[in-house]
Order: C-alpha cells, then structure tokens, then sequence
C-alpha cells in the first residue's frame, strides 16, 4: 500500500530512544509520553502491511524492502549483505504480538515504574529493547538478524541491572548477558556457516536454494543453531538464567521475555533451522532429539513451578514449560507442530504477559516483597476484583481450557505429534497433555492461594490498580478469549506461511 | 424442522443472559436510588429463570423435529478453523440434532430452569450473585454446547466451559470457612479454611487427568480419520482398520473413555465429586447430579455406534476389552459408591455417592449393551441414556429437597435431623418421591430404568457371556444397597424424634422451624410429578430413543419404531426373571433399613458399640476406603517431591555447575595470570623456549 512502511515502522523505533532519553532528562512524563506515543505510531505503520500480507490489496506476495548494506570482495567471493525487511504470515503475527505486548507493558510502566529513578533512560532503553525484536523477526538477511539478535540483548540487560529488584540485579544480569551471548556465539558460527555453504546472508534464497553441503556439516550446523536458539528459550539444562532473569527483572520488562523474547529464539528455529535445514536438519533423529527434550523441559518446568514460593519465578518456570510445547510444535518437524507452535507464541504471550502483570500489579499494591510471596497473600478476589478475573482468563489459557487461545495452539501443536503415526509420538503426546493437567494444577493453586480463601484482615485496604496498569490486562485478556473462539484470526496469517516453509 | 434456529439459540440464549447479567449488576451497583436498584435485581435474577425456560422451550421444539423424523440433521455447519496441515485439513463448527443429544438438551435446560427457580429463593441473601448467575447460565449454555455439537474438538469446548464453571461455582463461597475441613481425617496439616476452593481445585484437577486422556484420544482419531465429526466418522469406518492395524484401537477407545471417568466420577477418578458439594446445595443439584457429570456418559453414548459397529460389523474384536471395561468400571464404582453411602454422614454427600453409584449403572448399561449383538445391542444404549434421564430429574429433586432441609435446620448431618416430616410437609412427600424412585420403587420412574440395567446384564448373561451375570449380581447387590441408604436418609431426616439441634432451632426462630418459600417448594413439586410421570412416559421415552439416524444401519428396519409391547416385554429387558430379583433386592435392602430408621425398632449405634467389627466397617466405609487418604497421601509425596527436585537438581546440581564452570574460568585466570608477570628476563627466557620449540618443530618435519 505504502512504500516502507516496515523500514519507517522500524526507523521510529531505533530513533525515538534518543529523543525519549533527551526529554527524559527534561521531564519524567513527556519521557513516558514519548515512548507510548513512538510505540503506538510504529505499530499503526507496521500495520499498514496487514493488506499486503493477507494479499487483499496486492497479489499476495510478502511484504519485502530491501537494500544493499555491505558489498565487499575479498579474493574470490563476494561479500554481499542486504538490509531487507520481510513481513509475510510468519513475521506478521509475530511483530502484531510483540508491539501489543510492547504497548500494554509500556502503559503498564506508567504506574509500575512511577516511583523509579531515571526514567527517561528506562523508556528509551524499553523502546530501543522492543526496536530489537522488531527487528529480529523482520530481518530478511542472516547478518542482519545477528546484529538485531544482540540488540535486543543489550538494552534489556541495562535495564535488569539498573531496575531490577535489588541486591541480586547485576550478578543476575551479568548471568543473562553471559548465557544469551554465548548462544549468540552459536548461532553467529551457524551463519557463518550458512554464508560459507550457501553464498549468501539472503533468508529467503538460501530457503528457496538450500544450501550445498555434505550431511554431517548441515547436522553439524544445525545442532549449533538449536543450542544457541535452545539457550534464548530455556531448554532443560541450560535454563537456569531464566528464572533469575524473569524473577529480578522490573515487572514490565518480564513480561516482555517471557512473552515475547524468548520466543524470537522459536521463530528462529522455524525460519532458519526449519525453513534452511530443512529434513537433513531437522529431520530423522533430530526429531526425536528434540522431542524429548522438549517432553522433558515441560514436565520439568511444570514440576519446579509447583515447587516454587515466589509468584514471578513460578510463572518464569512456567515460561520455561511452555517452551518446552513450542520446542515440542517445531520439533515434529512437521506442519501441525510448527503452525501451533507458531500460535502458541502468540497466545503464550497473552497469557504469560498478563500472569507476569497481574505479579507485578501484586508487588505494586501489596509491597515489593510481600507482594510476591505466595504464602503470604490470600482472599485478594474480593478486593481485586478486575485483577483476580483477568488472571483466571491468563491462568486458564495457560493451563489450555478452550475456549481460550491456549487451548487452540496446543492442540494443534499435540496433533502434530500423532501425524507421524508412530506409537512414540503417542507415548510423547500422553506426557505432554499430562503436563497440561500439571499447568492447570500449578495456576490453579496460584489462584487459590492468593486469590481465593479467607479474607485477612491487613489486605482489606487493597485495591484495583491504576487504570493505566489494568486497562492493558483485560485487553490482553479479551485478546486471549476472541482468539480462542476465532482461530482463524492468526490462523489466516500462519498457515500457508508454515506451508511455505515446509516448501509445500 | 418447526425451527432450525432452534438448535442455537437454546445454547446461544443462556450463553447472552450469562454475559448481560454483570452488566445489569454492574449498573445496579452504580445506582444511588434503592428502588430502581432492587428492581434492576429482580430482574437480573429471574432472567436466569427466564433464559434458561426459554432454551428449554427451544428444546422441546427439537423434540417435535426428532419425532416427524428430523433425525441426524447437521445444521449451521460453518469453517471454523481450515487450512491445516498444509491445507488438507480443517475443523467445522456445526450442530447435531438427535434423539440423545435433545434429550440431554432437554433435561438440561427443564430440570436447570427448576433449579433456577429454587435458586432465586435459595441465594437471595447472598451479596454476589452477579457472579453466581452468570456462572449457572453459562454452565446451562454450556452443557447445551456440549451435547449438541456436531464432533469431538466442539464438545470438547462446552465440556471445559461446564468444567470451569463446575469450578468456580464449588468454589463459589471460598472465603468460607467451614468448621470441618473436607478432606476428614485424611490429613491434619495446618489450614487456612480454604476449603471451598481447595474443593473447587480438586474437582478441576481430577477432571483434568481424564480429559488429558481424552484429548489424546480425540486427536488420535483424528490423525486418523481426518475429521472430528462424529456423522463423518460414523459414515466411513476406514479410519478404524487403520487404528487396528496399528493396534492401538482398543487404547484410543479407552482413552476417550478417560475423560467420562473424570467427567463422571466413576473408579478411580470417583474422589472429586463428594468434596463438590462445598458449592451451593443448587449447584450440587445442576451440575453434580442433573447435567454436568452426564456429559461423561453422554461421551459414552456418543462414541457407542462407532465402537459398536466397529466390533460388531468390522469384526475388530479388541473392542470387547472396551466395552467391559466400561460395564466392570460402572459395575465396581456402583458398588463401591454404594457402599460409602451407606456410612456417610452428610446428607449432600450420601446424595454425591448415590450419584456416583448410579453414574456407575449408566455404564453397566452401555458397556454390557456393546457386547449383545443385533437389537439387544440397542438395549444397552436404550438402559444407559433412560437412566441418565430419569436419575437426572428424581436427583435434581433430591438435592433440592435436601438443599430446603439444610437451609431449615442450619447443619449437614443427618445425626443432627429428625422427626422433620410433620414440620415440612411441601419438602417431605417430595423428597419421599424423589428418593423411591432413586431405590427403584415401581412404578416411578427410577423403577423403570434400572430395571432396564438389569435387564441388558440377564440379557448378557442369558447369551452367554458369564460377566453379564457378574454385572447383574454387583448391580442387584448395590441396588439393595441404594435402598438402604435411600431409606437410612429419608428416615434419619424426616422420621423418629426430633433432636437437639432442630430443637435448638426450632426455638430461635420462635417455635416453629423457617418455612420453606413457594420459590423453593413449587419446583419440587413440579420435579416430583415429573418423577412419576417418567414411569408412565417411558415408552414414549424409548420410541423417542430409537429415531436413531445409526440404528438402520445394524438393526432389522421392521423393529422400528419399537413397540410398546415389544420393548416391554423383550428389547427393553422387562422380563419377569429380572422383576423378581428387583423385588428380592428391595426387600433384602429395605427391610432392615425401615426398622433401623424409620421404624427405629434397631439401633444401628448400639450395633457398633457392641460389634468391634461392625465398627470397623463402619470406619473404613466412612473414609472412603481409604482411597481419599492414598490419594492425598500421593499428592502430598508428589508436592513434596518436586520441592526436593527443585532444591537439589535445579538449584544444587544445575545451577550450581553453572557458577562452578564461571569460577573454574575464573580460576584459570587467575592461575595464568601469574605467568604473565612483565619481568624482562622471565619474557626473554619465554621467548627462548618458544624459539627453540619452533625450531624443533622445523627440524622435525624438513
């Protein structure tokens, strides 16, 4: 419709932290201003290409801007990096989730962070955070993707060890940045790879082309590439950043990794393990590999959730329960697995975003560290009424109760390990459905113990939050019913696009 | 058809009245002005009455549809997901009208609009009612939602929309603090009083486990069969030789079952449904006995003519193994259950064994009718879904009844009634009605269906398959266990002397016991007709059963419709073998019942103080045979299990080689480090060795 509109949408992005940053200096509320505003004019640009992506007003064809970058030889080859932006069914809804849970957690800020120092730094560092994964799940060219995939680590480390919860914050941020970037170290020897095999950074080529390369050296490439995208998501054994991570982190910003964040790693795996790999990649064994890890990630992560006191480190366990059902849609290697996984992203990010909100709105009226500890709280429902209805919708998507939106994707994620018609896929299904009834069980417990139950009496002054910190929830809370009851509303973007990967 | 809408809106009404009643709540509780506020609640309040009685009229439109015919109709079928699997597949949205999925409509929505009434009466003190009718409406629509879809991942819907509000509304007064905890006995660790929600949390749990199972199988069926409609996969059986090629036919079968063993309380998931009765005596009545724990049996139903055709007709011979494990599992919870009434003390909670022991009859029948072949197959199918009916009205009734008598007397226990049957008349011949037919009692109408049981297991036995004779003896011997209990209430509520606390009671309202409002009597009265009205009606009943769009299919055409006589004296198992054992059991089972509690000639303390025995029967049937006690126990080892886990794995192995392996780099810094001490001397001689290496190296290889 319009000419670059993903480069306009992503160009506010990376500028606006400067100007949030100078206003800041100024003034606190035209800093928070400026954020909300920049995020909001980026998301209206970014979703001038939902046409061209559901191909009402063009033929169909993905939205892609591009340009040369980097063009240097050295000896014999070329070196050839583009700078392309690439919207079709699988960016689309990634991006959409990212800026509606950008935009609820940087409302949510307003009355989150209202007592915090230096804001002017946290907003421009949020929104220079968020230009980051825009940038990760637009990327149309390898190099480019790295350069975002380190972006958006860096930003979100300043932020944790500046704002996040005291005394912890910077050995725990120190612990992020170390974990993160080593997996960044994989996946930049996986690149190289791919350009030393392939001939170019171009993803979509090198989808379309394969690559040429002896068996052994794809595997080889692959297993790189999944560890380093294993390490964003949290895999049995290397996840034990995340609920440091997601634990200290300031409230708003947890929710964003674990909403959002660790889940570019899945759509990295989708768009370059899957789509470039292919079957000497992902197929034969590696399926199993990967479907045992992932088994054994939710079962695991559900079970320490059950174990845990702290509300803001049990839904970071959850999180890494839930990649384990997304590692689980991506490893079938097959196209149910990967169309709900790639669903699953979107109605994970609504639950978890709105769980880790509901945590922090918790910490906010209660106190920082009565707030978040389980044991403490009780009876809130009454009290909190809007907050104890939007986290029972969270809770139950979660927990995958149709007619909410978890429930969609993990069937379909399910049912993509029965298409292989194999009686290990059954066994894996059995354990993995079984680690929903675990979900249930340790949200529901959530509810009970800090929700339901006798009223005390210290809590009977609680209230509701601002309207600038619930408002987001119960639309994140909608988003998850509507969606449930009308798949077809991220179904319409995924579905061919997974096709495309799979080459169909 | 008079009104295809019909099959939508009796769902999609009650679903709007749900979500318009916080609206109307919530602007009453904007308002300053008394009047307007009050009637703004009325009007919210009998909504529910009104939404609910309408979706019942809609039903009973259907009813007209099935009876000229309408039979198998799928209507509104829409895409409501497509493009799967790349393309090939997709999931539709639809609806399908026929006899066992109006029926279930139909009870659903009549015995949930006396509910409602009573309702109104029963909770009108209560401050958040909002909250209450929403969740009563959205369960009615619901379980409508469940019974009519038209395939598996739709009704998979309504059952978690009812298992949610089976949830909520247990929980519904979890602030309460109840003086005894539920869990009896079992353990004593310190509580908060949270016991409704703990309950509510329990039912949605256990539940849980069978609709893993479930789902599981759902979708086994459909990377099989490609579809979750249950016409489509009715229609073209390929999908289950390849199902038994692989030989997992017989577990898909099973696992399906699972989630009607959650659903329906039935061994071993039966645990959840006696602490359910922490809700609202009203919600115990609508979802614990009316409608929700139906749906397992209506999942039974349901997937019945595939299985059955599946064994029958395309000879895969693993589903026998299906079929009696659903009759042995019916048969064992029936007993089981029976026996735990017979100790239990609570009058909601002998009512919550009665309902899982009669659950457990609706089983004996569709499992051991799926063993007969040709006509008597349908027998089975006609003796399950008949009795879903009847127990559905006589039990919504008796919890009702129990409901007024709690409310009336302020305690649960039946130790601490008596001697109410002067007092409470409009309760008494209601509850008297309602819990003969629960005994079998002819000619009521719970006579009539579970003599249909009896029937299908002698027709069982008499075709020679011993276990039907297995099945009709554990049914008979828990039937007459079913009298004494039946018997054990009624007499210990309503006969003998009147004790201490209706005394007490009686007293603090100023002589004379709370009388019961017409909003709470008039639906009794009205589900107390329908009791005996059902005896009389059901060869209508049946003839409305048998326009089944699958039955041509393995029946001769002449048998249909079944005719009164015949399926009195033949199909429907009505033989004069089985007459007498039912006479049999009554009186072995009623006979020392009247003259422990309503003739109170014995005394069944008196018994047990003597007998050591006795008492330890006694013991071990109150608490659950200690099943409640393993479970917990389990649970307990298995919270505690993950506590270590999370201590000692994650954090003590995992996490702590993770800052091993840091301080290990550390360290090897720190070790290297002192190689690097920039004294000049100690370079040079570094710079030697390195040159004399290199040189080796050169020499080495030239």
């Amino acid at each position: 419709m319009f000419e670059s509109t993903l480069f306009i949408s992503l160009a506010i992005l990376l500028g606006a932290p400067i100007v949030i940053f100078l206003l800041g200096k100024w003034n606190d509320k035209a800093a928070k201003w400026s954020a909300l505003v920049s995020v909001l004019i980026a998301a209206v640009f970014f979703t001038l290409t939902i046409g061209d992506v559901l191909g009402v007003t063009s033929t169909g064809s993905d939205v892609f801007e591009g340009w040369d970058w980097i063009n240097f030889t050295i000896g014999s080859r070329t070196i050839d990096i583009g700078f392309s932006l690439v919207a079709d069914g699988l960016s689309f809804p990634m991006v959409a989730i990212i800026f509606i849970l950008s935009l609820a957690a940087v409302s949510y800020s307003f009355g989150y962070m209202k007592n915090e120092e230096s804001q002017g730094g946290y907003y421009a560092l949020l929104v220079l955070y968020i230009a980051g994964m825009v940038g990760v799940v637009l990327a149309g060219d390898l190099a480019q993707f790295y350069v975002f995939w380190e972006l958006m680590l860096i930003p979100s480390y300043f932020i944790i060890a500046k704002w996040g919860s005291k005394p912890n914050a910077v050995k725990i941020a120190f612990k992020y940045f170390i974990f993160t970037h080593v997996g960044a170290m994989a996946i930049l020897i996986g690149i190289g790879g791919l350009w030393a095999f392939g001939g170019t950074f171009n993803i979509a080529t090198l989808i379309s082309t394969g690559i040429s390369a002896p068996a052994n050296i794809i595997r080889l490439l692959t297993i790189l590439m999944l560890l380093g995208f294993s390490v964003k998501m949290a895999i049995f054994p290397i996840h034990t950043w995340l609920p440091d991570t997601h634990g200290e982190a300031p409230t708003p910003i947890s929710a964003i990794l674990s909403g959002v964040m660790i889940e570019t790693a899945a759509y990295g795996i989708l768009r370059i393990c899957t789509g470039i790999f292919g079957e000497e990649g992902m197929g034969g064994w590696m399926r199993w590999v990967l479907i045992g890890f992932a088994v054994f990630t939710m079962l695991y992560g559900g079970l320490m959730a059950l174990a845990q006191k702290d509300t803001k480190r049990l839904f970071a366990f959850s999180s890494i329960s839930q990649m384990g059902y997304i590692l689980f849609g991506l490893g079938t290697f097959e196209l149910f697995g990967s169309t709900g996984s790639t669903f699953h992203i979107v109605s994970h990010a609504l639950a978890k975003g709105t769980l880790f909100m509901v945590a922090g709105i918790l910490m906010t009226q209660i106190g920082h560290h009565k707030g978040r500890e389980i044991k403490k709280l009780g009876g809130l429902a009454y009290r909190m009424p809007i907050t104890a209805i939007v986290a029972i919708i969270a809770a139950l998507s979660l927990a995958g109760t149709p007619p909410l939106a978890g429930f969609m994707s993990e069937w379909i994620i399910f049912q993509g390990g029965l298409q292989a018609n194999s009686t290990l896929g059954i066994i894996a299904i059995i354990f993995a459905i079984l680690s929903t009834a675990l979900t249930a069980t340790y949200v529901l417990l959530f509810m009970k113990n800090v929700f339901l139950g006798p009223e005390k009496e210290e809590f009977k002054d609680v209230k509701d939050p601002s309207p600038s910190m619930w408002i987001p929830l119960v639309i994140l809370a909608i988003l998850s019913l509507v969606i449930g009851i009308f798949p077809k509303s991220v179904l319409v973007f995924v579905t061919e696009a997974v096709s495309k990967i799979f080459g169909g | 058809m008079i009104l295809e809408s019909a099959a939508i809106l009796n769902w999609a009404i009650p679903f709007a009245g749900a979500l318009i009643t916080p609206v109307i709540g919530w602007i009453a509780g904007l308002l300053k002005a008394e009047g307007i506020k009050k009637v703004l609640f009325i009007i919210r309040d009998w909504m529910a009455v009104a939404t609910s009685f309408i979706a019942f009229i809609f039903s009973l439109l259907l009813v007209v549809d099935v009876f000229n015919g309408d039979t198998g109709v799928e209507l509104f079928q829409t895409e409501w997901f497509f493009g799967l699997g790349g393309g090939t597949y997709g999931v539709e949205f639809g609806v399908l009208v026929d006899p066992l999925t109006v029926m279930i409509a139909c009870f659903a929505t009549g015995v949930g609009t006396m509910i409602m009434i009573y309702g109104v009466g029963y909770m009108k003190d209560d401050k958040h009612l909002n909250r209450y009718w929403f969740l009563m409406q959205l369960f009615i629509g619901g379980m409508v939602f469940l019974v009519m879809s038209n395939n598996l991942l739709q009704s998979f819907v309504g059952w978690e929309i009812v298992g949610f509000c089976s949830y909520a509304l247990i929980g519904y007064f979890f602030t309460k603090k109840e003086k005894q905890d539920p869990r009896e006995f079992t353990i004593r660790e310190e509580t908060e009083g949270d016991y409704n929600s703990h309950a509510g949390l329990k039912a949605f749990v256990t539940t849980r486990i069978g609709d893993v199972m479930m789902l599981t199988g759902i979708m086994i069926v459909f990377a099989y069969a490609g579809t979750f409609n249950y016409m489509s996969l009715l229609s073209n059986t390929a999908w289950m030789t390849n199902l038994a090629n692989d030989r997992i036919l017989v577990l898909t079968a099973l696992l399906i079952f699972g989630g009607p063993i959650g659903k329906s309380a039935q061994f071993p998931l039966q645990f959840w449904l006696p602490e359910a009765m922490a809700g609202p005596t009203t919600v115990s009545a609508l979802i614990h006995a009316a409608a929700m724990v139906k749906a397992g049996v209506y999942m039974v139903a349901r997937t019945y003519p595939m299985w059955y055709i599946g064994y029958h007709q395309l000879g895969h011979n693993s589903l026998q193994i299906y079929f009696l494990v659903v009759a042995a599992v019916g048969a064992f919870t029936a007993f089981m259950a029976a026996t735990m009434g017979m100790a239990a003390t609570e009058l909601k909670k002998i009512l919550a064994f009665s309902t899982i022991s009669q659950l457990g009859y609706m089983f004996i029948g569709l499992g051991a009718g799926g063993l007969l072949t040709g006509e008597l197959g349908v027998t089975g199918y006609f003796a399950g879904s008949f009795h879903m009916l009847s127990h559905a009205v006589f039990k919504g009734l008796l919890f009702l009844s129990a409901g007024a008598v709690i409310h009336t007397v302020h305690s649960k226990y039946v130790d601490e009634m008596g001697g109410l049957r002067k007092d409470m008349p409009k309760v008494f011949w209601p509850m008297l009605i309602g819990g003969l037919s629960l005994a079998g009692i002819p000619p009521l109408g719970g006579f009539f269906s579970k003599e249909s049981v009896f029937g299908v297991c002698w027709e069982l036995g008499e075709h020679g398959n011993s276990f039907g004779w297995i099945f009709l003896a554990v049914a008979a011997i828990s039937a007459a266990m079913t009298i004494f209990y039946t018997l054990r209430f009624l007499g210990k509520t309503f006969f003998g002397e009147k004790t201490e606390n209706v005394k007490h009671v009686e007293k603090e309202s100023g002589g004379h016991l709370h009388k019961t409002g017409p909003t709470m009597w008039i639906p009794l009265v009205i589900l107390a007709v329908g009791t005996i009205a059902l005896g009389w009606l059901s060869p209508i009943v049946m003839n409305f059963m048998s326009h089944n769009e699958w039955f041509p299919s393995i029946l001769n055409p002449e048998i249909i419709p079944i005719e009164y006589g015949h399926f009195l004296g033949h199909t429907f198992g009505f033989k004069p073998p089985t007459f007498w054992i039912t006479l049999g059991i009554l009186l072995a089972g009623g006979l020392p019942a009247y003259f422990f509690y309503i003739g109170r000639k014995w005394d069944a303390g008196k018994i047990q103080e003597k007998s050591k025995f006795m008492r330890g029967i006694n013991t071990f049937l109150y608490k659950r045979w200690y099943m409640n006690t393993a479970i917990y126990w389990c649970i307990r080892k298995f919270k505690r299990f993950s506590e270590l886990a999370y201590e000692y794995i994650d954090l003590k192995i995992i996490d702590r080689s993770n800052y091993l392996i840091a301080s290990g780099t550390m360290k090897s810094g720190e070790v290297f480090r002192k190689t690097h001490t920039g004294i000049l001397s100690v370079n040079f001689i570094y710079m030697l060795l390195g040159a004399i290496i290199l040189l080796a190296i050169l020499l080495f290889t030239l």
